[in-house]
């Protein structure tokens, strides 16, 4: 089945499922949910701020998985998923820091606060993977970049437990726990089935995305082989 | 409407949406652009060495 004259594959099934999500936890979020009596309608920028730092958190899990992996097996294939996840992780972590500053400033009055273990920690996580990229851009294409990459890759992850239990490690003012891990405060269905529905949503959008990132960075790798034979030849 | 946090107008709530919105599409579409580009490199690479074997082939004929 074609629409381009290709093959309809996994990657395009799972392309149109993430979109579908994407569009019905927008109405669910945006619609169905309840507006919340303190925060009012801005508390509505919830249902996308955490998806895309949970997505973001295991985006640079997978980047640390993969980076062992390749230590281990020295497999080129876990180097690419390495660095695809890490891009996408970046780009979670963008819009998380991002929406994060919009909520923030009809709510607490600021954009930014730097008293905060929550805001502090995750830029700092997002400045170890801005490194990671800006290194992997900056050095050869070759076993000996790839092997430091991702011992960064490893050591890198520290970050991202910091970012996760800053509010239980250190005094957050605009940062409280969660109320999903709350004992005394659980959230209605209402709450709970939008927040759900997004998580699986940008989850979805994440697979997508890391398929044809890696598709993207397998084709730059045979053009890369196809130049040095020329060049050879 | 004001509640003690400022206005609850949506504009905030509509950026934000946006945003997200907007950057996975702008990024989508700069993967897709590299995508065929790369492609249409590596078909160019591949007709030119085609074209190299075919004479190299005719002048050994």
């Amino acid at each position: 089945m074609s629409l381009t004259g290709r093959r309809f594959t996994v990657t395009d099934a799972i392309g149109i499922a993430a979109f579908l999500a994407m569009l019905i936890a927008l109405y669910l979020a945006i619609v169905e949910s309840p507006i919340e009596r303190v925060q009012g309608i801005h508390q509505k920028i919830f249902y996308i701020h955490v998806p895309t730092a949970l997505v973001g958190y295991l985006a640079f899990a997978v980047v640390a998985f993969a980076s062992i992996m390749y230590v281990w097996k020295r497999t080129e294939r876990w180097d690419r998923v390495a660095l695809a996840s890490a891009e996408l992780g970046v780009l979670f972590t963008t819009l998380m820091l991002a929406t994060g500053s919009i909520w923030g400033r009809p709510v607490w009055g600021a954009w930014w606060d730097w008293s905060d273990a929550r805001l502090v920690t995750s830029l700092v996580m997002w400045l170890v993977y801005i490194a990671y990229l800006m290194f992997r851009s900056l050095g050869e294409r070759g076993p000996g970049t790839y092997r430091s990459a991702a011992v960064i890759g490893i050591l890198g992850f520290v970050s991202v437990p910091l970012s996760y239990f800053s509010i239980w490690l250190w005094t957050n003012i605009l940062h409280p726990v969660p109320t999903l891990q709350s004992s005394t405060d659980r959230p209605e269905g209402s709450i709970l089935v939008p927040f759900l529905f997004g998580m699986l949503a940008f989850t979805l959008l994440y697979v997508y995305l890391m398929s044809f990132r890696m598709r993207v960075e397998e084709s730059q790798r045979e053009l890369n082989e196809l130049r040095a034979a020329h060049e050879v030849s | 409407m004001e509640n003690e946090f400022g206005d609850f107008s949506p504009i905030f709530v509509f950026v934000a949406y946006a945003a997200v919105w907007i950057v996975f599409f702008a990024y989508l579409y700069y993967m897709a652009r590299r995508q065929a580009d790369i492609r249409s490199q590596i078909d160019a690479l591949k007709d030119s060495g085609q074209d190299e074997k075919d004479e190299s082939d005719s002048g050994s004929a």
